[in-house]
């Protein structure tokens, strides 16, 4: 099998993986039905096990190879998911049911980043492929989970994770050395600093998850609408390692940042609008795990989990500093995509000198 | 990211919010500190690995004088 096989293969098999495990994890989140400050809890401690440990589970996987993370998360995610239906979960049970689900989902996130990324000879399509793949599975599992169906049918499709789990981790053998060294990751700039490299990508990945709650979006009230957002959103996050991989990571981080701030401005009450700058804005995801896994090629699962915790950090931030003015957005959104697009210039190497 | 709001909340649900949010600093406390003993391990032995096959290397093929 070549390389660019096993990396088509590392995409697909963990963009379904990933879409099916959202499923299970959103089907439940939105069949908890009690008071607004009981989900908030719930929200807080979801988002918290699920993306930060995700940067010690990627740096454990790196230590330990045969710490096989992807076969630990399903049993993980079922038996969660199980406890919480069939036990009707109350009290102390469904803190612990929705512990070993957050669990299973970090888990699932660092194999699918570990596979795609040691796989991919130095690409970002197979990862941004993989990632794209958990708007289509947020999306499906709260619909599914509005119409009455039965929770069975989302605990087969979690055990039906299994084989694909295995099947991935068949993957890994014979994989060559510099790509399971990730030696193919040069996108920063020779010199510069894995330690200010890191934390502009925190910076940077923060204030995509900060500004992704300001964008004004008016024409977002239907299910419908709900779903074109998250597809868009999909379709965005794979392009962007697409078109990285086509045209270069500098023209790409160019494209995204400054070219989705029109449309992202303008398309407060026009859809098609704001879903082309949902699809720009999206596609920065790429750009940052290019960046920031060229700067720590020895550990990709920690590089990932670093991404995550960003993600986590700027939700925080949106929960407790919001502004319901438009204008404010605004100013927000463009001084942001500003000073991120400023960092990209300074850490991404330009297309020939990658060359 | 499961999306929610403090506006949904009323204030009287702040106190046991806020206990939250601090088991949530040292819980991402804890998370660092353990992650970053994980990667100074990781660190050291892939040095190890690259001294090891340096050396490996001087003795299959040894600098002419």
């Amino acid at each position: 099998m070549t390389v660019k096989q096993r990396a088509a293969k590392a995409a697909v098999l963990y963009f379904v993986i990933h879409m099916m495990n959202e499923v299970v994890c959103y089907f439940m989140l939105y069949r908890i039905f009690r008071d607004p400050a009981f989900i908030t809890m719930v929200a807080l401690l979801y988002n918290c096990i699920a993306f930060v440990p995700q940067f010690f589970w990627g740096a454990l996987r790196d230590l330990m190879e045969k710490f096989k993370q992807g076969i630990l998360s399903v049993p993980l995610l079922l038996s969660g998911f199980l406890i919480f239906f069939v036990a009707n979960a109350e009290g102390a049970l469904f803190w612990l049911s929705l512990v070993l689900l957050s669990t299973g989902n970090a888990m699932i996130h660092v194999a699918g980043a570990e596979l795609t990324i040691r796989t991919s000879g130095g690409k970002l399509t197979p990862v941004a492929v993989f990632v794209s793949g958990g708007s289509f599975g947020v999306i499906l599992g709260q619909v599914l989970a509005s119409i009455d169906m039965s929770f069975w049918w989302i605990a087969l499709l979690c055990a039906l994770m299994m084989p694909l789990v295995i099947a991935g981790e068949k993957l890994y053998k014979n994989n060559p050395r510099e790509s399971d060294e990730c030696e193919g990751f040069n996108y920063v700039i020779a010199g510069r600093s894995a330690v200010i490299v890191a934390l502009a990508v925190f910076f940077i990945v923060a204030v995509r998850s900060y500004i992704g709650y300001g964008i004004p979006m008016t024409w977002k009230k239907t299910l419908v609408e709900s779903v074109l957002f998250y597809v868009f959103m999909g379709i965005g996050k794979a392009l962007g390692g697409f078109l990285s991989d086509k045209i270069g990571i500098r023209k790409t981080a160019f494209i995204c940042i400054i070219g989705a701030l029109p449309f992202l401005v303008l398309g407060d009450k026009l859809m098609i609008v704001s879903l082309i700058g949902i699809t720009l804005f999206s596609m920065t995801t790429a750009v940052t795990l290019g960046m920031v896994i060229s700067v720590i090629k020895i550990a990709p699962g920690a590089a990932f989990g670093v991404t995550t915790v960003a993600l986590f950090a700027g939700a925080i931030i949106s929960w407790f500093v919001r502004s319901s003015s438009l204008t404010v957005n605004v100013l927000i959104l463009v001084i942001t995509s500003a000073v991120c697009f400023l960092l990209s210039l300074y850490i991404l190497k330009p297309e020939k000198e990658a060359a | 990211m499961y999306p929610f709001s403090f506006d949904m909340i009323g204030p009287g649900s702040f106190a046991v919010l806020g206990g939250a949010i601090i088991v949530v600093l040292i819980f991402i406390g804890a998370v660092a500190v353990a992650s970053i003993a994980v990667l100074v391990i990781l660190i050291r032995k892939k040095k190890q690995q690259n001294d090891a096959e340096d050396l490996r290397t001087f003795r299959r093929d040894p600098p002419k004088a």
